[in-house]
């Protein structure tokens, strides 16, 4: 894969804070276009903490990060929607509005986002399923679809305004290895087609079947294969 | 997808529109009695209050000329009552205040006396705010200024006792109508509070989806203040029924709900049940959009 020099994150010098408690210190690293990165890390070392701040659920108190050309220290509350629409977001938790379908979900995301033209919108919500490979799911409700298929449908909603890189924080953890493999699967091909992915996980197998570079907290640190090795084989 | 039937079944974790629209009816409706209830009281009040009468005793000694031109000041008293903006007031000869009399006694004072001792008199009403003592008193005074006229008398205790009571009945009723809608308002914003609540996790995925703070506070407005026209009409509707079926069973009612002010009292209640439904929701999604996932739990 060819990647452009550009990065999508920036990660300066950066401290990460859970509440009040330092968990992350002398964070460095970038992620160019089109790259396909794991984040790792035991339960409560600071990943989803740094995932949070790269998308701006968690305040930046110190230190220099760029996303998708966007400062987000001291970023104004305002800036945070127009942040999100350059980037993707899936979840642990599915994150769908359990209150309406699964077209719904995605119109909302689209109107949301300023989109106003209801044809293009339902070719827009036609090609994001077929993408994440789901046919015609759009009358059901969230909780008629199973794990999976959620997990399907908030990858087609991250994919939507075409974002330059997915953020995933455990985007797994709530499913069985079958169809976690799936899930892989799709970033997989979902970061062929130029997405970067930032893929916070658990599961060693992915890194076994799909190696790529790991970002990897440890000790209030961030390890970074590609500045250095380290064994993250035998993580958890 | 036309293979998937269309999902028509309570929606899980849905706003709970109905039961909001619900509420805020049963709360807009009590108001709307209420409100009527006043009216009515204060109608009721006012048509006791102009019926009573004011007698104006004049002096034997005068002509027909001198009591004709008494009328020309009656006519220019701006607190007598009016019909068609004419001043009503009639004219009761002593005579006629005789037969009357001879009537109420069922005996001729008259051979008894042997002579006519009633006078001449003119009876007017009072618009109904020149009822309370201190007005009563001036017109009394003003009265009696007029040339020929020797006497004013009217049920003093009487006036003094209605207003007082119809002082403390308005006093009590306002006061309930008012404490009514402290608890209308109390009422509408907790149950929009609550439904927000539930839908706190929801308003988080909506930002979480990168929908702008503004965006979302148009959209759960939007339905505010439809569940408050929808309420309000609900109400109006139940009030409209309500009156419909008091008037069949008392048809004196029907003189006191001229239309108008019925319509009046429907906008009032769509006005205030949107105003107190977008103002509560208001605070209720800006607190939320403010939470961080922590403070949601």
């Amino acid at each position: 894969m060819v990647f452009s020099t550009e990065p999508v994150v920036s990660v300066k010098d950066t401290t990460i804070y859970q509440k009040h408690n330092m968990v992350l210190t002398d964070v460095y690293f970038d992620i160019r276009k089109g790259e396909f990165v794991y984040l790792i890390g035991r339960t409560g070392s600071g990943k989803s903490s740094l995932l949070k701040i790269l998308y701006a659920d968690l305040p930046l108190y110190s230190g220099d990060v760029q996303v998708a050309d966007m400062q987000l220290f001291n970023i104004a509350k305002k800036q945070i929607p127009f942040l999100r629409r350059k980037i993707g977001i899936v979840f642990q938790d599915f994150q769908l509005l359990t209150d309406r379908t699964i077209a719904d979900n995605l119109f909302f995301a689209m109107k949301a986002t300023g989109w106003k033209d209801s044809s293009k919108m339902k070719q827009r919500l036609s090609d994001v399923l077929l993408k994440v490979g789901l046919g015609s799911v759009g009358n059901k409700m969230p909780h008629q679809l199973s794990g999976g298929e959620q997990q399907r449908v908030v990858i087609a909603r991250a994919l939507i305004n075409e974002p330059a890189i997915l953020f995933a924080d455990e985007p797994t953890g709530n499913l069985d290895p079958q169809v976690a493999e799936e899930i892989l699967a799709l970033f997989i091909q979902i970061n062929h087609s130029g997405t970067a992915i930032l893929m916070g996980t658990h599961n060693h197998h992915f890194l076994e079947k799909h190696p790529s570079r790991v970002l990897k907290c440890e000790k209030g640190k961030l390890l970074d294969s590609a500045v250095q090795a380290f064994d993250y084989k035998n993580i958890y | 997808m036309a293979d998937v039937p269309h999902y028509k079944k309570k929606k899980l974790g849905a706003y709970p529109y109905l039961s909001v629209v619900l509420s805020i009816t049963t709360a807009l409706f009590v108001l709307g009695i209420f409100t009527i209830l006043l009216i009515d009281a204060r109608k009721i009040a006012q048509a006791v209050q102009e019926n009573l009468e004011i007698q104006l005793f004049l002096n034997n000694a005068i002509t027909d000329n001198e009591k004709l031109q008494l009328e020309l000041p009656l006519t220019e008293k701006h607190y007598i009552q009016q019909e068609a903006n004419q001043p009503t007031y009639s004219y009761i000869s002593k005579e006629e205040a005789a037969k009357e009399l001879t009537n109420q006694l069922e005996e001729d004072f008259q051979d008894l006396l042997g002579e006519n001792p009633l006078k001449d008199s003119y009876v007017i009403r009072l618009k109904a705010n020149y009822y309370q003592p201190t007005q009563l008193q001036k017109v009394e005074q003003d009265l009696e200024n007029l040339n020929g006229v020797v006497d004013v008398a009217y049920p003093r205790s009487l006036a003094k006792d209605m207003t007082e009571n119809i002082a403390t009945i308005s006093f009590i009723l306002f006061s309930f109508a008012l404490f009514m809608s402290i608890i209308v308002i109390v009422l509408i914003h907790n149950t929009i509070k609550l439904a927000l609540f539930s839908q706190r996790f929801i308003i988080r995925t909506m930002q979480l989806v990168c929908a702008k703070n503004s965006y979302e506070r148009k959209q759960l407005l939007k339905t505010a203040a439809w569940q408050g026209i929808n309420s309000g009409v609900l109400a109006f509707g139940f009030l409209w029924a309500f009156i419909a079926y008091a008037e069949s069973q008392l048809e004196e009612l029907q003189a006191l709900h001229p239309i108008e002010m019925l319509l009046v009292i429907g906008l009032s209640l769509i006005g205030i049940g949107v105003l107190i439904s977008v103002i509560s929701s208001f605070r209720a999604v800006n607190k939320y959009l403010a939470m961080s996932l922590d403070e949601l739990y």
